[in-house]
């Protein structure tokens, strides 16, 4: 009876794994299958034309690095110092509303960000469509995931740890850099990784703010100095574009954002390894 | 017919010398109210080995915790009395008491190996800690702690490799030569060999035994053959009414473990 009841969960289990690799599957055979015809070198380094029928995403790639490299730069810090806020510094009730404002906050629309930033960034602050405010506004986007993140590793550290650096008289701020911040990277690689995920894919928040869909290159201001952007070039060839040529440049330059989002994973993997091989040898028996 | 709780007459007997290293006066420690440990006198002579020994949960490491002030990382409990290190109440408002943990050394149950090399465990302390060792002087400080521990020959030639590889009795003795880097007056141990195989358990006696003299150690341990063999004086901690731990019997080792006697007075706390 046990044994049949631990068949069917262990069933059960592989069924959804599998299912949802499946999935995964289906979704890159159909990208490569669609956009294999697009796809070359020159699809990569050259810039697009005639409405993204011709040329290739040289600038909206790089749009997109610029985009989530500003998110990460300004969302990094930030979430460092909220997540040793929820996990060091404040107390366990200042912690834990802390924490539900960071669940809520993840829970916002990316489209809410994006009337946020062309409110804020692009009106008031008069900046126009820029990298900069779609950087911000993306930054803002993806701060709870990596805050979270870090956190929970941050709060994994073993208290034995913490307990043998106080002994041996570090003070509480350099237990946070000596001994919990190496300890917890792990937990912000794979924040940023899952942030960045995400960043790169959103449209909504750079739609008001950062992207344009042509006209556009390198930005060389802060002010009026729109990008282009994966994301928002697939948008708008999707929705408009009757031409075939747009159709299989469409589905590449889709290839294209699914694998920068798995390359920046597998960048990150040797750190992910050696802090997972350090959490699991440290600290003793 | 033994008394199980001494009057506080008597308990102040078991405190009486001339300059203790460590002296805890009615130390008392409360969790929300209810206390952990009750109005605990002590005192420890320079040099000595002192164990504590009783039984589990009575409050011992608690004890040890109050002279370092590493109980001061346990949020809500309330310590009160006073605990003077070589004279001085190391609970005053103008004592910084990161100094005085990397004074007064400690080494715990188990082994707490920082996920580095052998050479960045032993100067974790020197390097991270309040003492401000400069850089050049800190390999020196490492060899010394090293061999002091007994471990310079046996890792001499991979300081630089993951403290992990070591076995756990080694990770025991590379903790204590990270404590001694400090070049600490008082180290306490609390069941430094719980975790330990027998030979490594007698290796960290016979460094305990080698360490006495110009250092003050107080163990905790729950064996009292431990305590024979090493201690000086032991003091019997056991639980008094309310369950409170408080110091029962402080006296020479080989007295406190003569004819049974520790055993009746830990009989009559079960009683």
């Amino acid at each position: 009876m046990r044994r049949g009841a631990e068949r069917l969960f262990w069933g059960a289990t592989a069924l959804c794994a599998a299912g949802a690799c499946a999935v995964c599957a289906g979704i890159l055979i159909a990208t490569v299958a669609r956009g294999a015809d697009a796809l070359s070198w020159g699809f990569l380094v050259r810039a697009s034309s005639s409405a993204g029928a011709e040329g290739g995403i040289v600038y909206q790639l790089a749009g997109t690095l610029i985009l989530i490299a500003t998110a990460l730069a300004v969302a990094v810090p930030v979430a460092v110092g909220l997540a040793l806020a929820v996990s060091v510094y404040l107390g366990e009730r200042g912690a834990a509303r802390l924490r539900l404002a960071l669940y809520l906050w993840n829970g916002v629309p990316s489209v809410l960000f994006g009337l946020f930033g062309l409110i804020v960034l692009v009106r008031w602050a008069g900046w126009g469509k820029s990298w900069l405010a779609g950087g911000l506004v993306l930054g803002l986007m993806i701060l709870p995931t990596l805050t979270v993140s870090l956190a929970e590793r941050i709060d994994a550290v073993p208290r034995r740890y913490v307990e043998a650096a106080r002994g041996l008289g570090l003070t509480r701020s350099r237990v946070v850099t000596s001994v919990l911040l190496p300890q917890s990277a792990g937990g912000l690689v794979s924040g940023a990784l899952l942030g960045l995920a995400r960043a790169a894919g959103e449209t909504a928040p750079i739609l008001f703010t950062a992207a344009v869909f042509s006209g556009a290159t390198l930005p060389d201001a802060v002010r009026e100095s729109p990008v282009l952007a994966l994301p928002y070039h697939i948008f708008v060839l999707a929705q408009d574009s009757l031409e075939p040529g747009a159709a299989t440049r469409l589905w590449a330059a889709a290839f294209v954002l699914i694998a920068l989002v798995f390359g920046l994973g597998l960048l990150s993997l040797p750190m992910r390894l050696r802090v997972y091989d350090e959490a699991r040898d440290g600290g003793g028996p | 017919m033994l008394e199980p709780f001494p009057t506080r007459a008597d308990r102040t007997a078991c405190a009486s010398i001339p300059t203790p290293a460590v002296e805890l006066r009615d130390l008392s420690v409360f969790a929300g109210g209810r206390a952990i440990l009750s109005d605990v006198d002590l005192a420890v002579a320079p040099g000595e080995i002192l164990c504590l020994l009783g039984p589990s949960g009575v409050g011992k490491s608690t004890l040890l915790k109050c002279i370092n002030r590493l109980i001061d990382l346990e949020p809500g409990l309330d310590v009160r009395g006073e605990v003077l290190i070589e004279g001085e109440p190391v609970y005053r408002p103008e004592v910084d008491p990161d100094l005085l943990r990397s004074r007064v050394g400690m080494l715990f149950q188990q082994p707490v190996i920082f996920p580095a090399s052998i050479l960045d465990n032993v100067v974790f302390g020197l390097r991270h800690g309040a003492s401000r060792t400069p850089r050049r002087e800190l390999p020196g400080r490492a060899e010394r702690a090293l061999r002091e521990v007994g471990l310079w020959r046996e890792v001499r030639d991979r300081l630089d490799e993951p403290a992990t590889t070591l076995s756990v009795g080694q990770q025991q003795r590379l903790c204590l030569a990270r404590t001694l880097a400090l070049e600490p007056h008082i180290i306490l141990m609390d069941e430094p060999t719980s975790a330990l195989d027998p030979r490594s358990a007698r290796t960290i006696e016979e460094l305990a035994l080698a360490l006495k003299g110009p250092r003050t150690l107080i163990l905790v341990t729950h064996d009292p053959e431990q305590a024979r063999r090493v201690a000086d004086r032991a003091a019997c901690v056991t639980p008094g009414p309310g369950g409170a731990g408080a110091v029962t019997a402080c006296e020479a080792c080989d007295d406190l473990l003569r004819d049974g006697r520790l055993e009746e007075l830990l009989e009559g706390v079960i009683a």
